[in-house]
C-alpha cells in the first residue's frame, strides 16, 4: 500500500501538467497511467498552441493565459519541448469570409491579442506557395507549436524531479470512498494508493473513472485524422489553417464553405503544421466514431484534397503515415476543470481540440482549485455542474 | 551498345554518360559517384536496399527532392543533384 | 473502380501462379504489381544482359513458364503493373496508387477474394559503419551486380543464408574481386544442418548448392567461417572492414578482429516475410522462434484466419520461388473453388502436399541457419545509427530507456525511431531486442514481441498519386 497527498489519473498533457504544478506546492503526488506517458490522445494530435481559434471573450482569455506559459517552459523544466513561435495564419477563401474574419479579428484585438488582417498582396508575399485565389489572412503573432509528446514527457520528468512518483503501465481499477462520500483509496493494477485527493485527467477515459465514484462526466470521443508527410521542402514555417476551420469547430450554422460532400460529412478542415523535424502534419477531420482510431481512405483523400486546394505544391509531398486521435469532446466545447459532489474528487478533462494549448493553464488552475487559492481566471464556466440539466435530461 | 541508347545526364551540373534502361542509382555508381545525399548531420549516404523500401538513395531529380534514385530510370538531359537534407528546396514549378 | 472476383497483390512467382490458376478455373482476376515487370525478386532480374549461368537459365525458364501461364488466360486477367496497394478497405477493396509517375490504371479494385503475395525482404543487423556509402544488404548489392554494376573494387560479403553464395556467384561472373566471404555459420553448424537441408532439396537445389560452392573454391574466395563484420570504417565511403570471430553461441570474441581493405561491403542474414498487408487485414500470425520472424497462419488451402484472405509465397513464410509458385497455385485454385468454379481441390493432392512439405523443411532449415545470434547486437556502439531514416542512434534509445521508455511504442514517441520513410521496416527488426538489452531484461519477461502499429499508407505515396484526376 502506497500513500500520496494527491493522485493524478492519466499521463497525457493534462495529467502531466497537473502533476507538475501540484508537485510544486510540496504535495506528495503520484501520477498513474495505464499505458505510457503521452500514449493516448496526446500523441495522436497536432501541437498547435493557439489563440487564433478561440471565441473572443473568456475562451480567448483562457487560451492566452496558457499560451503565455509556453515560451519559457523548456528552460524552466530543463527539457526541450520544441516550442516554435513562428505565429499562425488563418487563410481566407472568399470576400464573404473576409468580412466575417475582419469582424472576428477586431473582436480578438479588442481583447488585447496580437492579431492583424493581411490583404491579398501581403499574404502572397509572405506565403509564396499559397494557391493564387486566396484573398487574405489573419495573422496571430503569439501563436506557436510544441511537440506534445515532448511536452508530456518533459512535464512528467520535471514533476518527478520535484518528488512526484510516475507510475506507468498500471491502470486504475476502482476508487473507494469513505462512508460520507470522500475519496479514500485507489485500486490499481499495482499497489493500492491511500489518498484524500484525486485528479481525473484521463481524457476520453474520464467518464469511466467518474463512474467509479458515481459521477457522470459528459465527455465523448471525437475522432480526428492526420496525414504525415516525409521530411521535405520548406513550404511554410507557420501554423496554417483555413478560416472555415473555426466554423467547423464551433458548428456555426448559416455559413457554408464550398467543399465536397465527403469533406462536409467528415468535418474536414485544412490545418498544416510544419514540425521541428521537417515533416508536415496535415489535418484534419471531426466526427463521432466511438473509440475507433483507424484512419480511412475516404477521409484521408478528403483531407489531402483540401490541403492541395490551399497549397498546390503539397501534391508532390510524399505521405508516409496517417493516424487518428480521439478528442475528448464536451457539449459546449469548454473543458471541465472542476470539483465534484464527491469530496476530494476533481476533474481536469474534456479539452476537445485544445488540450495541448490549454495544458499548462489547466495544470495551474487544477492546483489552485485543490489548494484553495484564488484562480488565475474565474472557474465557473468550467464547472462540471454546468451540465447538470443536460445530464438529467439525457436520463 | 547501340549509339542511340547512350546519352548524358547532369549530375550536380556536370555531364556524365548514361545508358537507356538503367536507374539513376546504377548510372551514378557506374560513374564512381557514391554519395547521393547528406543527412541533416552532414553524413554521406548512398543507395542501400536497391528495391525502393529504404529511401536512403533520395536525391533531387529534375528539381524534385526526395526522389528515389534506385527506382527512377535515367532519361536524356535529366538533372540529378545531391540532396542536402538540411536544406531541401521546393520543386522548380512550385518555387 | 475496377471489379473482379479475385484480386492478387504482388507479381512474383506466388502471385503470378495464383492469378493464372484462378483464371484457369474461370474467375476474373486482377494482378497488381508495384514494379514495371512481373516475376518478383528473383525472376524479373534473371534476364539481365550478362550471359546466363545454368542457374539463371533455369530461373529464366521458370519465369517464362509463369509468364506463359499468365498470358494463356489473358482474357480473364487484368495486369496492373506500376501500382502499389496502400490499403485494403473492409477486406474487399484494394486502394492503389501509381508508382513513380506511372499513368493511373485504376485507384480501387473491388473483389470477392484476395490473395496477398508480397514476398520477403532482407533481414539486417545494424553495426558501426553500416550507413556509409558502399555498404549494402546482400540482395541490394546482388541486383546492382546482376545489371553489370560493380560499385567497388574489393568486395567483402558477409552474413548468412542463401543469398550469400548467390551474391558470391554473381560477383565472380561479373569479374568482381571478393576480398572475403564472411559467414556467421560455423563448420559445425553447417554439418548439423546438412541433412535437414538436403532432405528439403530437390535435385535442382542440390545442384545449385554444389555449383555455387564449386565456383567459390575454384576462384579461391577467402572464406571466414564463424565470423562477422564488426565494423566498417571510412570517411566518405567504405574503406576498410573489420571481421571478428564468433564463439559457439555466436557471440563476438574480443581481440580477434582482422582488418581487410574493401570499398564495397554487403551484409545480410536471410529473408523475412513482408507482413504489412496481412497485419493490416488482421490475419493471425505467430512468432516463429526457429525462423526468427512472424509467420502468417494459414490452412492447407493458403487461407488465413480472415475469411477470403489468402496468403501465398515468401510473404507468409520464406521457402523460395518454387514453393511460392506452388502455394500461389493452391491459393488461386482455392479462391476459385470458394467462388463456385469447378476443378480439383489441389490441397488434397498427396503429391502437392509432399512437395510443399519438402520446401517447408528446406525453408525452415535455411531460416534457422541464417537467423543471426543476439550476440551480434553487442557489436553496436553508442554512436551507431539504428533508425536510418530519422538518424536515431543507440545512445538516443539508451537515453529514452533510462528516462523510462517501457515499450517500443514509447521508444518511438520519445526518439522518432521508426517514424521515417521506411516506416520502421529496418529498425523494427531489432527494436525489441535492443530495448530488452537496454532495460537489462530477458526476452522471457516479454511474452509479446511487439511490432510497430501498421499505418496506412502501407507504402509511401505522394498526395498527387493518392488523389489523381481520374478514378
Ligand atoms: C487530430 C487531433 C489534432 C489535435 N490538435 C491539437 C492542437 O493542434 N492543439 C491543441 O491544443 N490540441 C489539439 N488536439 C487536442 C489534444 O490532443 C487533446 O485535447 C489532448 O491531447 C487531451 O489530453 P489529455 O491529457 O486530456 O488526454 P490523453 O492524452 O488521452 O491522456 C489521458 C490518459 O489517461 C490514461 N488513462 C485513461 N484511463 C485510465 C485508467 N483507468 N487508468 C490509468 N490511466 C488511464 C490514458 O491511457 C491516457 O494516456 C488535437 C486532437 C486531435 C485528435
Ligand atoms: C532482396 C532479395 C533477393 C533475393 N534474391 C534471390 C536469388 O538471387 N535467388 C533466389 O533463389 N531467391 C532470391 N530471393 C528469394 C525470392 O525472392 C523468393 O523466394 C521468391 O521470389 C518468392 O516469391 P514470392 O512471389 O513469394 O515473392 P516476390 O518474388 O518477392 O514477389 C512479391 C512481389 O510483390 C510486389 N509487392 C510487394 N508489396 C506490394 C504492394 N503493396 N503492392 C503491389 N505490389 C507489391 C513486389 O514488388 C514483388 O514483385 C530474394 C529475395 C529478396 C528479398
Ligand atoms: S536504395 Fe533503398 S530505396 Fe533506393
Amino acid at each position: 500500500m502506497d500513500t500520496a497527498d494527491a493522485v493524478v489519473i492519466g499521463g497525457g498533457v493534462i495529467g502531466t501538467a497537473a502533476a507538475y504544478y501540484l508537485s510544486e506546492t510540496g504535495r506528495k503526488v503520484t501520477l498513474i497511467e495505464r499505458n505510457g506517458i503521452a500514449a493516448g490522445t496526446s500523441s495522436r494530435c497536432e501541437g498547435f498552441i493557439l489563440v487564433n481559434d478561440k471565441m473572443p471573450g473568456y475562451d480567448a482569455r483562457l487560451g492566452r493565459l496558457s499560451q503565455s506559459l509556453f515560451p519559457g517552459l523548456s528552460e524552466e523544466i530543463g527539457f526541450d519541448i520544441e516550442w516554435s513561435p513562428q505565429g499562425s495564419l488563418l487563410l481566407i477563401e472568399s470576400e464573404e469570409e473576409m468580412a466575417v474574419a475582419e469582424d472576428f479579428c477586431g473582436r480578438l484585438a479588442a481583447e488585447g491579442l496580437a492579431v492583424q488582417m493581411l490583404d491579398r498582396r501581403r499574404i502572397h508575399e509572405i506565403e509564396p506557395h499559397l494557391a493564387e485565389d486566396i484573398v487574405g489572412g489573419m495573422e496571430t503573432a503569439t501563436d506557436g507549436a510544441v511537440n506534445p509528446m515532448a511536452l508530456a514527457q518533459g512535464l512528467a520528468r520535471a514533476a518527478q524531479q520535484r518528488g512526484a512518483a510516475i507510475r506507468t503501465g498500471a491502470a486504475v481499477r476502482d476508487i473507494r470512498l469513505t462512508s460520507p462520500g470522500k475519496v479514500d483509496r485507489i485500486i490499481t493494477d499495482g499497489p493500492d494508493i491511500l489518498t484524500p485527493t484525486v485528479v481525473n485527467a484521463a481524457g476520453i477515459g474520464a467518464p469511466e473513472i467518474g463512474r467509479m465514484v458515481g459521477v457522470e462526466i459528459p465527455i465523448t470521443p471525437r475522432q480526428g485524422q492526420i496525414l504525415v508527410t516525409e521530411r521535405t521542402f520548406g513550404l511554410t514555417r507557420r501554423k496554417v489553417m483555413e478560416f472555415g476551420y473555426l466554423m467547423t469547430k464551433f458548428e456555426k450554422e448559416g455559413y457554408r464553405r464550398r467543399v465536397t460532400p465527403e469533406m462536409e460529412a467528415n468535418g474536414v478542415a485544412f490545418v498544416l503544421e510544419p514540425t521541428g523535424a521537417g515533416n508536415f502534419l496535415i489535418g484534419s477531420s471531426r466526427r463521432f466514431a466511438g473509440f475507433d482510431t483507424a484512419t480511412d481512405p475516404t477521409v484521408i483523400r478528403a483531407i489531402g484534397e483540401r490541403a492541395v486546394r490551399f497549397y498546390p505544391a503539397l501534391a508532390r509531398a510524399r505521405l508516409i503515415r496517417t493516424y487518428a486521435g480521439l478528442r475528448p469532446y464536451t457539449p459546449d466545447h469548454f473543458p471541465i476543470i472542476s470539483p465534484t459532489p464527491v469530496d476530494g474528487f476533481f476533474v481536469a478533462a474534456g479539452h476537445e481540440g485544445n488540450g495541448i494549448t490549454l495544458s499548462l493553464i489547466t495544470g495551474k488552475l487544477t492546483t489552485q482549485m485543490i489548494a484553495g487559492e484564488s484562480p488565475d481566471i474565474d472557474l465557473k464556466p468550467l464547472r462540471l455542474d454546468r451540465f447538470d440539466s443536460e445530464i438529467a435530461h439525457a436520463r | 551498345m547501340p549509339a542511340e541508347s547512350a546519352f548524358t545526364i547532369l549530375f550536380d551540373g556536370r555531364p556524365i554518360p548514361a545508358e537507356d534502361g538503367r536507374s539513376v542509382a546504377e548510372t551514378l555508381l557506374e560513374n564512381g559517384v557514391h554519395t547521393f545525399r547528406r543527412t541533416r548531420n552532414g553524413e554521406p549516404r548512398g543507395p542501400f536496399c536497391n528495391m525502393g523500401i529504404c529511401f536512403e538513395c533520395r536525391m533531387v531529380i529534375d528539381g524534385h527532392p526526395n526522389s528515389r534514385s534506385c527506382m527512377t530510370p535515367v532519361r536524356p538531359g535529366m538533372r540529378v543533384e545531391t540532396q542536402h537534407d538540411s536544406n531541401i528546396e521546393a520543386p522548380d514549378e512550385d518555387r | 473502380m475496377k471489379t473482379v472476383e479475385v484480386a492478387v497483390i504482388g507479381g512474383g512467382p506466388a502471385g503470378m501462379a495464383a492469378a493464372a490458376e484462378a483464371a484457369r478455373r474461370g474467375a476474373s482476376v486482377a494482378l497488381v504489381e508495384e514494379s514495371a515487370t512481373f516475376g518478383g525478386k528473383v525472376l524479373k532480374t534473371a534476364d539481365c544482359g550478362l550471359p546466363l549461368s545454368p542457374i539463371e537459365g533455369y530461373e529464366k525458364r521458370t519465369a517464362d513458364r509463369l509468364l506463359t501461364d499468365l498470358h494463356r488466360h489473358a482474357d480473364r486477367i487484368t495486369l496492373i503493373p506500376r501500382h502499389q496497394v496502400w490499403h485494403i478497405q473492409d477486406g474487399r477493396v484494394l486502394e492503389l496508387s501509381p508508382v513513380g509517375g506511372a499513368p493511373v490504371e485504376t485507384r480501387q479494385v473491388r473483389c470477392r477474394r484476395f490473395i496477398i503475395a508480397t514476398g520477403a525482404m532482407e533481414r539486417i543487423r545494424p553495426f558501426p559503419g553500416w550507413t556509409l556509402p558502399g555498404v549494402f544488404p546482400l540482395g541490394g548489392l546482388n541486383s546492382f551486380v546482376k545489371h553489370g554494376i560493380l560499385p567497388g573494387k574489393r568486395f567483402v560479403i558477409a552474413g548468412s543464408g542463401p543469398l550469400l553464395p548467390v551474391l558470391a556467384h554473381t560477383l565472380i561472373r561479373a569479374g568482381g574481386r571478393i576480398a572475403a566471404l564472411v559467414q556467421t555459420t560455423t563448420h559445425r553448424e553447417m554439418l548439423r544442418h546438412v541433412f535437414p537441408l538436403m532432405a528439403g532439396m530437390d535435385a535442382f537445389k542440390l545442384f545449385q548448392g554444389i555449383y555455387y560452392f564449386g565456383r567459390m573454391i575454384r576462384n579461391r574466395v577467402p572464406i571466414y567461417n564463424g565470423a562477422a563484420v564488426s565494423r566498417v570504417d571510412g570517411e566518405e565511403r567504405a574503406e576498410s572492414v573489420r571481421v571478428i570471430r564468433l564463439d559457439r553461441n555466436g557471440d563476438p570474441i574480443p581481440g580477434t578482429e582482422t582488418e581487410i581493405d574493401a570499398d564495397a561491403v554487403a551484409v545480410g542474414f536471410g529473408l523475412i516475410p513482408c507482413t504489412d498487408l496481412t497485419r493490416l487485414c488482421g490475419c493471425r500470425e505467430i512468432y516463429d522462434e526457429l525462423s526468427g520472424y512472424w509467420r502468417t497462419l494459414r490452412n492447407s488451402r493458403m487461407e488465413s484466419s480472415v475469411d477470403g484472405v489468402f496468403v501465398a509465397g515468401d510473404g507468409a513464410a520464406v521457402k523460395g520461388y518454387s514453393a511460392a509458385a506452388l502455394e500461389g497455385t493452391l491459393a488461386g485454385g482455392a479462391a476459385a473453388l470458394q467462388l463456385g468454379y469447378g476443378g480439383e481441390d489441389d490441397s488434397e493432392s498427396a503429391a502437392v502436399q509432399k512437395r510443399l512439405k519438402k520446401a517447408t523443411r528446406l525453408g525452415r532449415a535455411l531460416d534457422q541457419l541464417s537467423a543471426p545470434s543476439s550476440g551480434l547486437l553487442h557489436l553496436i556502439s553508442d554512436e551507431t545509427v539504428i533508425c536510418r531514416c530519422e538518424e536515431v542512434r543507440l545512445k538516443d534509445l539508451r537515453q529514452a530507456a533510462d528516462a523510462g521508455a517501457r515499450d517500443i511504442h514509447d521508444l518511438k514517441r520519445r526518439t522518432r525511431t521508426g517514424m521515417g520513410q521506411c516506416q520502421g521496416r529496418f529498425c523494427g527488426q531489432v527494436i525489441n531486442e535492443l530495448l530488452w538489452n537496454l532495460l537489462n531484461r530477458q526476452a522471457e519477461d516479454f511474452p509479446l514481441r511487439d511490432v510497430f502499429t501498421p499505418r496506412i499508407p502501407v507504402k509511401p505515396c505522394t498526395l498527387q498519386d493518392l488523389l489523381g484526376n481520374s478514378k
